[in-house]
């Protein structure tokens, strides 16, 4: 059976569903995503908005896409937010997403999410989700 | 006044049977079972509400599945190539296990997977993939034929073609479709900010739900709501958090997700619609093909355009005119001539087949003519019906019908069935 729609199958490495962010010492979330296929497609957003999608990358279509959140500055909408990685499988087959807790000094305080995701049938798409508390 | 004992007996019956009815119709169904995490559950939830959603809507509204002439259900070319040492030992009999004599076999490929290959490149770079788009005009065919031919010879054959896609509109790095993708994905960035809220809202009901069972603080802090989140929704403990809710419970969680679905449903809409106006764009193929056999066998050449086209929604047409020519190592008992064929198939249901899995019922009718020298023309009819048993597990029956064969003159009606198995759909089917 399918970890998600038709075919996809998710592979987790590590996982935490929500995270406190001292956003006011500095700390931040990087992204990173990793994939495989033709075009990929998906969109960073929270609850309120959507933040990043692929074509806002140099370079696009590419085999990875970083990004961060807060660093440097407090991009949260609210203290309790939830964000996602929505992705899409209609022009690719795997996508894998590292999100990592840092410091101000870009040190990692923890690994939050090691997750790969694939399938090979279109209509397939996963959003990975994370609770934020951005104090 | 009592009733009598056979109208009590009936009375009971029914009253029992009307109470399971109304039982089993309040039984929730959904195949979201044993998700991973609150993460897996809620994206199977919201999938399938959204999926309701669109089958309550009237037929002319509904996103018809494309009919695709290959069967595949990506746009993205995943073949890759072959073992090319390890193909051409085949070839020559040359591996353990081979039968020299009986063995069939024949491997496809493309110059992109190839060029991929022999410059130890990922083919499935996004990058890589779109710099390249032309190389996967053109792909090979090497391969071996053991089966009965219309040459009369049993000899074994190596079958060596290729085909370059003269126009090939279903590319998906073309900017045309890259536009069809953009419709997708302004879609996607409509529809994550609702999923996100959504899934919030259902985590804080749950929290709420279950705090006294579970000895968490109301309200829920921020740090109670995290260590939440990470514990009892979380990989390896969220099943037995789901079986905490009652079905009131569940179906409250449900109204959470109906409030935000539409956004959700018009992606599926918009993605569904892409994929048809991709895969149904046309196609046209120059493809050489022969069969090479050694001693007395005729060597078989074939070369042509093949055109293929979506044509309505479920209706797939393929034409092809081809030139054949037969050179036999007897004096003057070369032939050469031409061949039309025709296919047109549909697709008959969505994406089911009689287990459940994937893989449509199809009908396809198809007919071709050929003239050759020294032969006189042969016409062949066949209707074909595909059922599918399983995902990669195909039972065809199909029909033949000839004026005539190479060997006897009498018209024939030939019926066949059979098994085709496709073994990367098994193989991800058993994962």
């Amino acid at each position: 059976m399918a970890d998600f729609g038709k075919a996809g199958k998710r592979t987790i490495r590590l996982h935490d569903g929500a995270v406190l962010v001292a956003v006011s010492k500095g700390e931040y979330l990087a992204y990173k995503l990793t994939v495989q296929g033709a075009v990929p497609m998906f969109t960073f957003a929270c609850k309120h908005t959507s933040r990043k999608s692929q074509s806002d990358f140099p370079g696009h279509p590419k085999a990875t896409y970083e990004w961060t959140w807060s660093q440097g500055s407090n991009e949260s909408d609210s203290p309790d937010d939830m964000y996602g990685v929505a992705m899409m499988f209609i022009s690719a087959v795997k996508y894998t997403l590292v999100v990592e807790h840092r410091r101000q000094d870009n040190t990692v305080i923890k690994t939050l999410q090691d997750v790969d995701y694939e399938s090979k049938e279109h209509s397939d798409s996963f959003t990975e989700l994370l609770r934020v508390f951005a104090t | 006044m009592r009733l009598p004992k056979s109208e009590r007996s009936l009375t009971i019956v029914f009253f029992v049977t009307f109470v399971a009815i109304s039982v089993s119709a309040q039984v929730r169904t959904s195949n979201c079972v044993s998700p991973a995490d609150f993460t897996a559950w809620i994206n199977c939830r919201y999938d399938e509400i959204a999926a309701a959603r669109i089958s309550q809507r009237g037929n002319t509204q509904q996103v018809e599945m494309p009919s695709i002439a290959d069967n595949t259900t990506s746009l993205v070319d995943q073949s890759s190539a072959p073992d090319l040492l390890g193909l051409a030992l085949d070839l020559a009999g040359l591996n353990k296990g081979s039968d020299s004599g009986k063995t069939a076999m024949a491997a496809t490929f493309s110059a992109y997977a190839l060029y991929a290959r022999g410059s130890n490149h990922e083919g499935l770079d996004p990058a890589f993939y779109t710099r390249h788009a032309n190389l996967r005009r053109f792909s090979f065919t090497i391969g071996r034929d053991d089966g009965e031919t219309k040459a009369g010879t049993n000899d074994p054959a190596t079958i060596l073609g290729g085909k370059i896609l003269l126009i090939n509109r279903r590319e998906v790095t073309r900017r045309k479709n890259l536009a069809e993708l953009d419709k997708v994905s302004k879609r996607l960035n409509a529809a994550t900010p609702d999923f996100n809220a959504t899934a919030s809202d259902v985590q804080d009901y749950i929290y709420n739900q279950l705090a006294a069972k579970l000895n968490l603080p109301l309200p829920f802090t921020p740090a109670s709501m995290a260590t939440f989140i990470n514990g009892p929704l979380n990989v390896g403990n969220f099943a037995g958090t789901l079986a905490l809710l009652d079905t009131k419970q569940l179906d409250q969680i449900d109204e959470i997700i109906v409030k935000r679905i539409n956004s959700k449903v018009e992606l599926v809409d918009e993605s569904l619609k892409a994929f048809e106006t991709i895969r149904r764009k046309p196609q046209l193929s120059f493809t050489f093909q022969s069969k090479l056999r050694s001693g007395a066998g005729i060597d078989e050449y074939q070369t042509g355009l093949t055109y293929d086209y979506g044509l309505y929604r479920r209706l797939n047409l393929t034409v092809n005119g081809t030139f054949n020519y037969r050179n036999s190592p007897a004096i003057g008992a070369n032939t050469r001539g031409g061949k039309l064929a025709a296919e047109a198939r549909f697709q008959l249901t969505p994406d089911k087949n009689i287990l459940g899995g994937t893989g449509p019922f199809l009908f396809s009718m198809s007919s071709s003519a050929e003239w050759l020298t020294k032969t006189k023309p042969t016409y062949i009819g066949q209707a074909k019906f595909t059922i599918p048993i399983f995902s990669g597990i195909d039972f065809p029956i199909s029909v033949s019908f000839s004026n005539k064969t190479d060997l006897i003159k009498e018209s024939k009606v030939r019926g066949r069935f059979g098994f085709t198995l496709d073994l990367a759909k098994l193989l991800s089917a058993a994962r």
